[in-house]
């Protein structure tokens, strides 16, 4: 009976993607305390009272694809902070003057890089964001599957975000070679050895994935998220929280544009700063249209 | 004591027997039963899991025995910051105790 009921638990933690060293450690506790149960009360009892293979294999799983969560979701901030170091590096010194994203060898390349240097790490930075908080809020409980599905999809777009801002910075730096100063193509492409602790974030969230969790559900939103954050700041508490989530999006997107508009205005530069500004409100409310859903914007 | 009260606790209830000294899975459940006079039951298996997340947070570490097959078991016992987490947490319970006392009698 204690082999069957071994079995079992074994055909259950292979179905809820439970393998390898921890799989077989519960196994040999497990085989070893019903061996000892068994003595006193018989195999039966010992079965009985150790309870539902099913549901154990569950709570590990659970448990597991929690914590390995959590464990990748810090790997990753710190690889994504290291390379946003860099990068706002790169773009702040950055001579504007030797850039000409009309030329290069490849026609629109540099432009698309240079788009690409500007939006992507905003992408980057508010997907890390977002899985940080959601992260931070279920760091003390199990979390249930569609929320860890949440801090992982979200942490995966930051890392892509984050990993393709290096590459068009890179890309810039080959294609305007020869306006840019040796030393910032060269740290540019230097930049780019970053992709790896990016990787091995990613996988650390795919590995942390094939634990089932459980139980399933619906998740909640961002402004769950904001609301969170707000409980924690008194300042913030006296501004009314937008009703829903494209309205938070829209605030967003306002509030971006004008100040970036703003930043445009006092670089003695109204027009360009009221275009850049206009650019940015709709990058944001483009992105909110395109990875809502991934996010769980909405 | 219902399976639903009794989940809030187990990792207290872990941590305090352990806080006797090192046993293994099976004599953990036992000293929580013998402790309560019988009135914790826990769900057996569920200790496991509860055992690996308070080790993942550096509460208890745990290794094999010296036995061998089914004799081979694995022992946990407090860390120091577990140590420390059992007497703060037993200070908060005992204040709610006393509380909840206070406000029924």
């Amino acid at each position: 009976m204690i082999d069957a009921y071994v079995d079992e638990l074994a055909r259950e933690l292979a179905a809820a993607g439970v393998r390898g060293r921890p799989a077989r450690r519960l196994l040999a506790e497990t085989r070893a305390h019903l061996a000892e149960a068994a003595a006193g009360a018989g195999e039966a009892a010992a079965v009985a009272s150790f309870g539902e293979a099913r549901t154990l294999a569950r709570l590990v799983a659970s448990d597991l694809a929690n914590a390995r969560t959590q464990r990748a979701t810090w790997a990753g901030i710190a690889s994504l902070a290291l390379a946003g170091a860099v990068c706002a590096a790169l773009f702040v010194t950055l001579p504007r003057s030797g850039v000409d994203v009309f030329a290069g060898a490849v026609p629109g390349l540099a432009l698309a890089a240079s788009a690409a240097s500007v939006f992507l790490p905003q992408v980057s930075f508010v997907a890390g964001t977002l899985a940080l908080v959601r992260a931070l809020r279920h760091r003390r409980a199990t979390a249930p599957a569609p929320e860890l599905a949440v801090v992982q999809r979200r942490m995966l777009v930051a890392l892509a975000a984050g990993g393709l801002t290096l590459l068009s910075l890179a890309a810039l730096a080959a294609t305007q070679r020869a306006g840019l100063p040796g030393w910032w193509t060269t740290a540019a492409v230097a930049g780019l050895v970053l992709l790896l602790p990016l990787a091995a974030a990613a996988v650390g969230i795919v590995h942390a994935r094939r634990p089932a969790a459980f139980p399933a559900g619906r998740p909640a939103t961002a402004l769950d998220d904001v609301a969170a954050v707000a409980a924690l700041l008194p300042a913030c508490r006296r501004f009314p929280l937008p009703a829903s989530p494209a309205g938070l999006a829209a605030a967003v997107a306002v509030c971006a544009g004008a100040g970036v508009a703003l930043a445009g205005v006092a670089a003695s530069d109204p027009i360009d700063g009221a275009l850049r500004g206009v650019l940015e409100a709709a990058a944001v409310l483009g992105c909110y249209r395109v990875l809502g859903r991934v996010l769980a914007l909405r | 004591m219902s399976d639903e009260v009794l989940r809030g606790h187990v990792d207290l209830l872990l941590l305090a027997a352990l806080g006797s000294g090192p046993a293994h899975g099976y004599a953990i459940v036992e000293a929580v039963r013998v402790r309560s006079g019988g009135a914790f039951s826990l769900s057996e298996g569920s200790v496991y899991p509860a055992l690996y997340r308070l080790e993942r947070d550096g509460l208890v570490v745990s290794a094999w025995d010296a036995g061998r097959g089914e004799r081979r078991r694995r022992v946990y016992r407090l860390t120091s910051k577990g140590r420390d987490e059992l007497e703060r947490r037993r200070t908060a319970w005992r204040g709610y105790v006393r509380a909840m006392e206070a406000a029924l009698a």
